[in-house]
Protein backbone atom coordinates (compact mmCIF):
# COMPACT_ATOMS: atom_id res chain seq x y z
CA UNK A 1 0.00 0.00 0.00
CA UNK A 2 2.77 2.39 1.01
CA UNK A 3 4.66 1.38 -2.14
CA UNK A 4 1.78 2.19 -4.45
CA UNK A 5 1.28 5.51 -2.64
CA UNK A 6 4.94 6.39 -3.23
CA UNK A 7 4.57 5.32 -6.86
CA UNK A 8 1.56 7.65 -7.18
CA UNK A 9 3.58 10.55 -5.75
CA UNK A 10 6.40 9.87 -8.23
CA UNK A 11 3.86 9.75 -11.08
CA UNK A 12 2.47 13.12 -9.94
CA UNK A 13 5.99 14.55 -9.78
CA UNK A 14 6.69 13.34 -13.31
CA UNK A 15 3.34 14.84 -14.35
CA UNK A 16 4.32 18.23 -12.92
CA UNK A 17 7.67 18.12 -14.74
CA UNK A 18 5.88 17.22 -18.00
CA UNK A 19 3.37 20.07 -17.53
CA UNK A 20 6.15 22.55 -16.78
CA UNK A 21 7.96 21.57 -19.95
CA UNK A 22 4.97 21.52 -22.28
CA UNK A 23 5.86 23.21 -25.58
CA UNK A 24 3.99 26.49 -26.24
CA UNK A 25 1.51 25.02 -28.77
CA UNK A 26 0.73 22.23 -26.31
CA UNK A 27 0.11 24.58 -23.40
CA UNK A 28 -1.97 26.89 -25.61
CA UNK A 29 -4.01 23.90 -26.74
CA UNK A 30 -4.55 22.88 -23.10
CA UNK A 31 -5.81 26.38 -22.29
CA UNK A 32 -8.13 26.39 -25.30
CA UNK A 33 -9.55 22.99 -24.32
CA UNK A 34 -10.14 24.24 -20.77
CA UNK A 35 -11.89 27.35 -22.13
CA UNK A 36 -14.01 25.23 -24.47
CA UNK A 37 -15.14 23.06 -21.61
CA UNK A 38 -15.81 25.85 -19.17
CA UNK A 39 -17.40 28.36 -21.60
CA UNK A 40 -21.01 27.14 -21.40
CA UNK A 41 -20.85 26.82 -17.60
CA UNK A 42 -19.36 30.29 -17.23
CA UNK A 43 -22.20 31.59 -19.42
CA UNK A 44 -24.77 30.09 -17.10
CA UNK A 45 -22.94 31.30 -13.98
CA UNK A 46 -22.68 34.80 -15.42
CA UNK A 47 -26.45 34.85 -16.01
CA UNK A 48 -27.13 33.53 -12.50
CA UNK A 49 -24.76 36.11 -10.94
CA UNK A 50 -26.52 38.90 -12.81
CA UNK A 51 -29.93 37.73 -11.66
CA UNK A 52 -28.72 37.25 -8.07
CA UNK A 53 -27.45 40.82 -8.09
CA UNK A 54 -30.85 42.01 -9.23
CA UNK A 55 -32.43 39.83 -6.56
CA UNK A 56 -30.14 41.24 -3.87
CA UNK A 57 -31.29 44.73 -4.75
CA UNK A 58 -34.90 43.65 -4.29
CA UNK A 59 -34.03 41.96 -1.00
CA UNK A 60 -32.52 45.12 0.46
CA UNK A 61 -35.50 47.17 -0.58
CA UNK A 62 -37.93 44.63 0.82
CA UNK A 63 -36.09 44.59 4.14
CA UNK A 64 -37.19 48.18 4.78
CA UNK A 65 -40.82 47.12 4.80
CA UNK A 66 -40.37 44.47 7.49
CA UNK A 67 -42.41 46.37 10.08
CA UNK A 68 -45.43 46.80 7.85
CA UNK A 69 -48.38 44.49 8.00
CA UNK A 70 -47.56 41.00 6.83
CA UNK A 71 -50.14 40.80 4.09
CA UNK A 72 -49.32 44.23 2.78
CA UNK A 73 -45.63 43.45 2.79
CA UNK A 74 -46.09 40.21 0.91
CA UNK A 75 -48.18 41.96 -1.71
CA UNK A 76 -45.79 44.87 -1.89
CA UNK A 77 -42.75 42.60 -2.22
CA UNK A 78 -44.44 40.55 -4.87
CA UNK A 79 -45.33 43.70 -6.81
CA UNK A 80 -41.86 45.13 -6.39
CA UNK A 81 -40.42 41.87 -7.59
CA UNK A 82 -42.46 42.12 -10.74
CA UNK A 83 -41.64 45.79 -11.26
CA UNK A 84 -37.93 45.21 -10.65
CA UNK A 85 -37.96 42.24 -12.97
CA UNK A 86 -39.61 44.22 -15.74
CA UNK A 87 -37.34 47.21 -15.01
CA UNK A 88 -34.35 44.91 -15.30
CA UNK A 89 -35.61 43.54 -18.61
CA UNK A 90 -36.43 47.03 -19.85
CA UNK A 91 -32.94 48.26 -18.91
CA UNK A 92 -31.33 45.29 -20.61
CA UNK A 93 -33.54 45.83 -23.66
CA UNK A 94 -32.64 49.51 -23.81
CA UNK A 95 -28.96 48.74 -23.37
CA UNK A 96 -29.03 46.17 -26.17
CA UNK A 97 -30.90 48.62 -28.46
CA UNK A 98 -28.24 51.25 -27.81
CA UNK A 99 -25.51 48.73 -28.51
CA UNK A 100 -27.21 47.67 -31.72
CA UNK A 101 -27.46 51.29 -32.84
CA UNK A 102 -23.80 51.87 -31.98
CA UNK A 103 -22.75 48.82 -33.98
CA UNK A 104 -24.72 49.93 -37.03
CA UNK A 105 -23.17 53.43 -36.89
CA UNK A 106 -19.62 52.04 -36.91
CA UNK A 107 -17.51 51.72 -40.05
CA UNK A 108 -15.63 48.82 -38.53
CA UNK A 109 -17.07 45.32 -38.21
CA UNK A 110 -17.99 44.72 -34.59
CA UNK A 111 -19.03 41.54 -32.80
CA UNK A 112 -21.18 41.96 -29.69
CA UNK A 113 -20.02 39.86 -26.74
CA UNK A 114 -21.18 39.31 -23.18
CA UNK A 115 -18.79 39.33 -20.25
CA UNK A 116 -18.95 35.88 -18.62
CA UNK A 117 -16.00 36.06 -16.24
CA UNK A 118 -13.90 38.66 -14.44
CA UNK A 119 -10.23 38.19 -13.66
CA UNK A 120 -8.30 34.97 -14.24
CA UNK A 121 -8.32 32.22 -11.59
CA UNK A 122 -5.14 33.56 -10.00
CA UNK A 123 -6.16 37.21 -9.73
CA UNK A 124 -2.72 38.42 -10.88
CA UNK A 125 -3.96 39.89 -14.16
CA UNK A 126 -6.71 42.40 -15.02
CA UNK A 127 -8.81 40.43 -17.46
CA UNK A 128 -12.36 39.55 -18.42
CA UNK A 129 -13.70 36.51 -20.26
CA UNK A 130 -16.20 37.04 -23.08
CA UNK A 131 -18.50 34.58 -24.83
CA UNK A 132 -17.12 35.02 -28.34
CA UNK A 133 -14.35 33.01 -29.99
CA UNK A 134 -12.94 31.78 -33.27
CA UNK A 135 -16.40 30.68 -34.45
CA UNK A 136 -17.42 34.36 -34.40
CA UNK A 137 -14.30 35.52 -36.20
CA UNK A 138 -12.40 36.56 -33.07
CA UNK A 139 -8.64 36.02 -33.04
CA UNK A 140 -5.80 37.10 -30.77
CA UNK A 141 -4.89 40.80 -30.34
CA UNK A 142 -8.20 42.24 -31.52
CA UNK A 143 -9.36 45.49 -29.89
CA UNK A 144 -12.30 45.26 -27.51
CA UNK A 145 -14.42 48.39 -27.01
CA UNK A 146 -17.67 49.71 -25.59
CA UNK A 147 -19.68 52.73 -26.67
CA UNK A 148 -17.62 54.79 -24.22
CA UNK A 149 -14.16 53.72 -25.31
CA UNK A 150 -11.38 51.15 -25.39
CA UNK A 151 -11.65 48.19 -23.02
CA UNK A 152 -8.63 46.08 -23.98
CA UNK A 153 -7.52 43.45 -26.45
CA UNK A 154 -8.10 39.73 -26.90
CA UNK A 155 -5.35 37.45 -25.74
CA UNK A 156 -3.58 34.46 -27.31
CA UNK A 157 -5.43 31.16 -26.92
CA UNK A 158 -8.86 32.12 -28.24
CA UNK A 159 -11.30 29.21 -27.87
CA UNK A 160 -14.18 28.48 -30.22
CA UNK A 161 -16.81 30.18 -28.09
CA UNK A 162 -14.91 32.25 -25.55
CA UNK A 163 -11.73 34.22 -25.06
CA UNK A 164 -9.84 36.32 -22.54
CA UNK A 165 -9.50 40.08 -22.84
CA UNK A 166 -6.61 41.97 -21.24
CA UNK A 167 -8.03 45.20 -19.82
CA UNK A 168 -6.41 48.59 -20.30
CA UNK A 169 -5.95 48.74 -16.53
CA UNK A 170 -3.50 45.81 -16.64
CA UNK A 171 0.02 47.17 -15.99
CA UNK A 172 1.46 45.07 -18.84
CA UNK A 173 -1.06 46.55 -21.32
CA UNK A 174 0.32 49.21 -23.66
CA UNK A 175 -1.32 51.22 -26.42
CA UNK A 176 0.00 53.93 -28.71
CA UNK A 177 -2.10 57.08 -28.26
CA UNK A 178 -2.67 60.53 -29.72
CA UNK A 179 -4.17 63.61 -28.07
CA UNK A 180 -7.29 64.78 -29.88
CA UNK A 181 -6.62 68.54 -29.61
CA UNK A 182 -2.87 69.01 -29.21
CA UNK A 183 -2.00 66.07 -31.47
CA UNK A 184 0.82 64.87 -29.19
CA UNK A 185 1.73 61.21 -29.40
CA UNK A 186 2.56 58.89 -26.50
CA UNK A 187 2.35 55.37 -25.11
CA UNK A 188 -0.23 54.52 -22.46
CA UNK A 189 0.25 51.87 -19.80
CA UNK A 190 -2.36 50.49 -17.37
CA UNK A 191 -2.03 51.21 -13.66
CA UNK A 192 -4.33 48.59 -12.12
CA UNK A 193 -7.53 49.19 -10.19
CA UNK A 194 -8.08 50.61 -6.74
CA UNK A 195 -10.73 49.76 -4.20
CA UNK A 196 -13.08 52.72 -3.87
CA UNK A 197 -16.41 51.14 -3.07
CA UNK A 198 -17.89 53.28 -5.85
CA UNK A 199 -18.20 50.44 -8.33
CA UNK A 200 -21.05 47.97 -8.46
CA UNK A 201 -21.49 44.94 -6.21
CA UNK A 202 -19.33 42.78 -8.45
CA UNK A 203 -16.21 44.89 -8.51
CA UNK A 204 -16.30 47.53 -5.74
CA UNK A 205 -13.42 49.22 -7.47
CA UNK A 206 -12.56 51.71 -10.15
CA UNK A 207 -9.73 51.92 -12.62
CA UNK A 208 -6.66 53.85 -11.50
CA UNK A 209 -5.66 56.57 -13.97
CA UNK A 210 -3.43 55.05 -16.66
CA UNK A 211 0.01 56.51 -17.35
CA UNK A 212 0.56 58.18 -20.73
CA UNK A 213 4.28 58.63 -21.34
CA UNK A 214 6.69 60.02 -23.94
CA UNK A 215 4.52 63.04 -24.83
CA UNK A 216 6.31 65.89 -26.59
CA UNK A 217 7.51 68.26 -23.86
CA UNK A 218 6.63 71.31 -25.95
CA UNK A 219 3.05 70.21 -26.60
CA UNK A 220 0.19 72.10 -24.96
CA UNK A 221 -1.91 69.42 -23.28
CA UNK A 222 -4.95 70.42 -21.25
CA UNK A 223 -6.81 68.62 -18.52
CA UNK A 224 -9.92 66.91 -19.86
CA UNK A 225 -8.48 66.50 -23.34
CA UNK A 226 -9.60 63.37 -25.15
CA UNK A 227 -7.04 60.62 -25.72
CA UNK A 228 -7.44 58.45 -28.82
CA UNK A 229 -5.58 55.44 -30.23
CA UNK A 230 -2.98 56.58 -32.77
CA UNK A 231 -2.95 53.39 -34.84
CA UNK A 232 0.85 53.33 -34.68
CA UNK A 233 1.23 50.18 -32.61
CA UNK A 234 -0.34 48.03 -35.31
CA UNK A 235 -2.82 46.36 -32.94
CA UNK A 236 -5.40 49.10 -32.46
CA UNK A 237 -6.96 51.03 -35.33
CA UNK A 238 -6.73 54.81 -35.23
CA UNK A 239 -9.33 56.95 -33.51
CA UNK A 240 -10.74 54.75 -30.74
CA UNK A 241 -11.41 56.81 -27.64
CA UNK A 242 -9.21 55.67 -24.74
CA UNK A 243 -9.91 58.22 -22.01
CA UNK A 244 -9.50 61.76 -20.79
CA UNK A 245 -6.45 63.57 -19.42
CA UNK A 246 -6.65 64.00 -15.67
CA UNK A 247 -3.26 65.51 -14.87
CA UNK A 248 -0.18 66.52 -16.86
CA UNK A 249 3.35 66.56 -15.44
CA UNK A 250 6.89 66.83 -16.78
CA UNK A 251 8.90 63.62 -16.46
CA UNK A 252 11.74 63.66 -13.91
CA UNK A 253 14.24 63.34 -16.74
CA UNK A 254 12.88 66.54 -18.30
CA UNK A 255 12.83 64.87 -21.73
CA UNK A 256 9.09 64.35 -22.12
CA UNK A 257 5.72 65.00 -20.52
CA UNK A 258 3.56 62.37 -18.91
CA UNK A 259 -0.18 62.42 -18.24
CA UNK A 260 -2.62 60.55 -16.08
CA UNK A 261 -5.51 59.29 -18.20
CA UNK A 262 -8.90 58.32 -16.81
CA UNK A 263 -10.24 55.43 -18.93
CA UNK A 264 -13.41 56.38 -20.83
CA UNK A 265 -14.98 52.91 -20.63
CA UNK A 266 -16.72 52.05 -17.37
CA UNK A 267 -14.59 49.00 -16.66
CA UNK A 268 -16.22 48.27 -13.32
CA UNK A 269 -19.65 47.89 -14.91
CA UNK A 270 -18.88 45.89 -18.04
CA UNK A 271 -21.61 43.56 -19.20
CA UNK A 272 -21.56 43.86 -22.99
CA UNK A 273 -18.55 44.72 -25.14
CA UNK A 274 -17.68 44.79 -28.85
CA UNK A 275 -14.76 43.02 -30.48
CA UNK A 276 -13.41 44.95 -33.49
CA UNK A 277 -12.92 42.12 -35.96
CA UNK A 278 -12.12 44.23 -39.03
CA UNK B 1 -14.99 6.81 -6.33
CA UNK B 2 -12.47 9.18 -4.67
CA UNK B 3 -11.24 10.27 -8.11
CA UNK B 4 -14.74 10.89 -9.39
CA UNK B 5 -15.60 13.15 -6.46
CA UNK B 6 -12.21 14.88 -6.79
CA UNK B 7 -12.79 15.51 -10.47
CA UNK B 8 -16.31 16.82 -9.95
CA UNK B 9 -15.38 19.09 -7.04
CA UNK B 10 -12.26 20.45 -8.78
CA UNK B 11 -14.24 21.24 -11.94
CA UNK B 12 -16.96 22.98 -9.93
CA UNK B 13 -14.38 24.96 -7.94
CA UNK B 14 -12.43 26.15 -10.99
CA UNK B 15 -15.65 27.40 -12.58
CA UNK B 16 -16.69 29.31 -9.49
CA UNK B 17 -13.17 30.67 -9.00
CA UNK B 18 -13.12 31.85 -12.63
CA UNK B 19 -16.59 33.38 -12.53
CA UNK B 20 -16.30 35.28 -9.24
CA UNK B 21 -14.49 38.59 -9.65
CA UNK B 22 -11.34 39.30 -7.63
CA UNK B 23 -11.73 41.46 -4.53
CA UNK B 24 -9.86 44.76 -4.93
CA UNK B 25 -10.42 45.58 -1.25
CA UNK B 26 -8.42 42.43 -0.51
CA UNK B 27 -5.58 43.23 -2.90
CA UNK B 28 -7.24 41.58 -5.90
CA UNK B 29 -7.27 38.17 -4.22
CA UNK B 30 -9.43 35.39 -5.61
CA UNK B 31 -11.34 32.90 -3.47
CA UNK B 32 -8.83 30.01 -3.12
CA UNK B 33 -11.34 27.24 -3.75
CA UNK B 34 -8.94 24.95 -5.64
CA UNK B 35 -6.40 25.25 -2.85
CA UNK B 36 -9.14 24.33 -0.38
CA UNK B 37 -9.71 21.13 -2.38
CA UNK B 38 -6.00 20.28 -2.09
CA UNK B 39 -6.10 21.05 1.65
CA UNK B 40 -9.09 18.76 2.06
CA UNK B 41 -7.41 15.81 0.36
CA UNK B 42 -4.19 16.45 2.26
CA UNK B 43 -5.91 16.50 5.64
CA UNK B 44 -8.48 13.78 5.04
CA UNK B 45 -6.98 11.30 2.58
CA UNK B 46 -3.64 9.64 1.91
CA UNK B 47 -0.67 11.55 0.50
CA UNK B 48 -1.13 9.96 -2.94
CA UNK B 49 -4.65 11.42 -3.27
CA UNK B 50 -3.37 14.75 -2.01
CA UNK B 51 -0.62 14.74 -4.66
CA UNK B 52 -3.08 13.88 -7.44
CA UNK B 53 -5.46 16.62 -6.27
CA UNK B 54 -2.52 19.07 -6.32
CA UNK B 55 -1.67 18.08 -9.89
CA UNK B 56 -5.29 18.28 -11.05
CA UNK B 57 -6.22 21.52 -9.27
CA UNK B 58 -2.94 23.17 -10.28
CA UNK B 59 -3.49 22.23 -13.90
CA UNK B 60 -7.07 23.54 -13.87
CA UNK B 61 -5.96 26.78 -12.21
CA UNK B 62 -3.21 27.37 -14.76
CA UNK B 63 -5.30 26.44 -17.78
CA UNK B 64 -7.86 29.10 -16.81
CA UNK B 65 -5.17 31.67 -16.10
CA UNK B 66 -2.03 33.12 -17.72
CA UNK B 67 0.29 31.28 -15.34
CA UNK B 68 2.66 28.84 -17.13
CA UNK B 69 1.04 25.41 -17.01
CA UNK B 70 2.43 23.24 -14.22
CA UNK B 71 3.58 26.05 -11.96
CA UNK B 72 0.57 26.04 -9.65
CA UNK B 73 0.66 22.22 -9.58
CA UNK B 74 4.17 22.52 -8.17
CA UNK B 75 3.08 25.04 -5.52
CA UNK B 76 0.00 22.97 -4.61
CA UNK B 77 2.15 19.83 -4.48
CA UNK B 78 4.40 21.51 -1.93
CA UNK B 79 1.34 22.56 0.13
CA UNK B 80 -0.10 19.04 -0.14
CA UNK B 81 3.12 17.46 1.13
CA UNK B 82 3.35 19.87 4.07
CA UNK B 83 -0.35 19.54 4.89
CA UNK B 84 -0.13 15.74 4.76
CA UNK B 85 2.57 15.91 7.43
CA UNK B 86 0.09 17.67 9.72
CA UNK B 87 -2.74 15.20 9.05
CA UNK B 88 -2.48 13.69 12.53
CA UNK B 89 -2.35 17.10 14.24
CA UNK B 90 -4.87 19.05 12.16
CA UNK B 91 -7.87 16.81 11.91
CA UNK B 92 -10.01 17.46 8.86
CA UNK B 93 -13.22 17.56 10.91
CA UNK B 94 -12.24 20.52 13.05
CA UNK B 95 -13.32 23.80 11.52
CA UNK B 96 -10.87 26.23 13.13
CA UNK B 97 -7.61 24.35 12.43
CA UNK B 98 -8.77 23.57 8.87
CA UNK B 99 -9.69 27.20 8.41
CA UNK B 100 -6.34 28.42 9.71
CA UNK B 101 -4.48 25.90 7.61
CA UNK B 102 -6.36 27.05 4.52
CA UNK B 103 -5.65 30.70 5.34
CA UNK B 104 -1.92 30.23 5.90
CA UNK B 105 -1.62 28.03 2.81
CA UNK B 106 -3.42 30.62 0.68
CA UNK B 107 -1.02 33.35 1.81
CA UNK B 108 2.01 31.08 1.27
CA UNK B 109 0.73 30.21 -2.21
CA UNK B 110 0.57 33.92 -3.09
CA UNK B 111 4.21 34.43 -2.11
CA UNK B 112 5.44 31.22 -3.74
CA UNK B 113 3.40 31.82 -6.88
CA UNK B 114 4.59 35.40 -7.12
CA UNK B 115 8.21 34.33 -6.67
CA UNK B 116 7.88 31.94 -9.63
CA UNK B 117 6.03 34.50 -11.77
CA UNK B 118 8.68 37.08 -10.99
CA UNK B 119 11.41 34.65 -12.04
CA UNK B 120 9.58 34.15 -15.33
CA UNK B 121 9.27 37.94 -15.64
CA UNK B 122 5.50 37.72 -15.99
CA UNK B 123 4.28 39.85 -13.10
CA UNK B 124 5.83 42.67 -11.09
CA UNK B 125 3.87 44.26 -8.28
CA UNK B 126 4.92 46.58 -5.46
CA UNK B 127 5.71 44.86 -2.14
CA UNK B 128 2.76 46.56 -0.46
CA UNK B 129 0.32 45.17 -3.01
CA UNK B 130 1.86 41.71 -2.65
CA UNK B 131 1.31 41.78 1.12
CA UNK B 132 -2.18 43.17 0.59
CA UNK B 133 -2.98 40.31 -1.79
CA UNK B 134 -1.47 37.75 0.60
CA UNK B 135 -3.57 39.16 3.42
CA UNK B 136 -6.65 39.04 1.18
CA UNK B 137 -5.94 35.43 0.30
CA UNK B 138 -5.45 34.69 4.00
CA UNK B 139 -8.90 36.11 4.81
CA UNK B 140 -10.60 34.38 1.88
CA UNK B 141 -8.82 31.09 2.69
CA UNK B 142 -9.98 31.42 6.28
CA UNK B 143 -13.57 31.72 5.14
CA UNK B 144 -13.66 29.39 2.12
CA UNK B 145 -11.62 26.38 3.24
CA UNK B 146 -14.01 25.00 5.91
CA UNK B 147 -16.99 25.34 3.56
CA UNK B 148 -15.23 23.53 0.73
CA UNK B 149 -13.95 20.83 3.10
CA UNK B 150 -17.42 20.36 4.57
CA UNK B 151 -18.92 20.08 1.10
CA UNK B 152 -16.42 17.49 -0.13
CA UNK B 153 -16.70 15.60 3.15
CA UNK B 154 -20.46 15.38 2.63
CA UNK B 155 -19.96 14.17 -0.92
CA UNK B 156 -17.36 11.66 0.22
CA UNK B 157 -19.71 10.39 2.90
CA UNK B 158 -22.51 10.16 0.38
CA UNK B 159 -20.54 7.87 -1.93
CA UNK B 160 -18.79 6.03 0.91
CA UNK B 161 -15.26 7.38 0.40
CA UNK B 162 -14.62 8.65 3.92
CA UNK B 163 -15.51 5.44 5.74
CA UNK B 164 -13.28 3.35 3.44
CA UNK B 165 -10.33 5.71 3.83
CA UNK B 166 -10.67 5.86 7.60
CA UNK B 167 -10.68 2.06 7.84
CA UNK B 168 -7.55 1.83 5.67
CA UNK B 169 -5.81 4.53 7.72
CA UNK B 170 -6.70 2.69 10.93
CA UNK B 171 -5.33 -0.55 9.57
CA UNK B 172 -2.12 1.18 8.48
CA UNK B 173 -1.73 2.79 11.92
Amino acid sequence: MAGSRKKLIYIVLIGIVVLLNLPLPGSLRARVVAREGSGPFLNVMSYVTFRVQEGLGIFFEAAEAVNEKEALMTELTSLRLRVKESESFARENEELRELLGFRERQKRKLVLAEVIGRGDTSGWWQTITINRGTEDGVTANMPVITMDGLVGRTRLGVARHSCDVILITEPTFQVACRMSASGAYGVMRGAGVKATGKGDVEMLCSASPAELEYLDKTSDINTGEEVLTSGLGGVFPEGIRVGYVKKVTMDESGLFKRAQVKPAAKLEQLRYVFVVVE
Amino acid sequence: MIWLVMLFVSAACVLIQAAVAPFPVLGGAKIPLLLAVVIYYSLNHDTGSAAVSALLCGFLNDSMSFIPIGQTSMVFFFVALVASRFRRVVHGDEILPTSLFGAVSAAVCVFLGYRLLLRANLVTVPALLLWHKAFGSFVLGLIATPFVCLFIKRMDSLVGNVATTEVIEDVLD
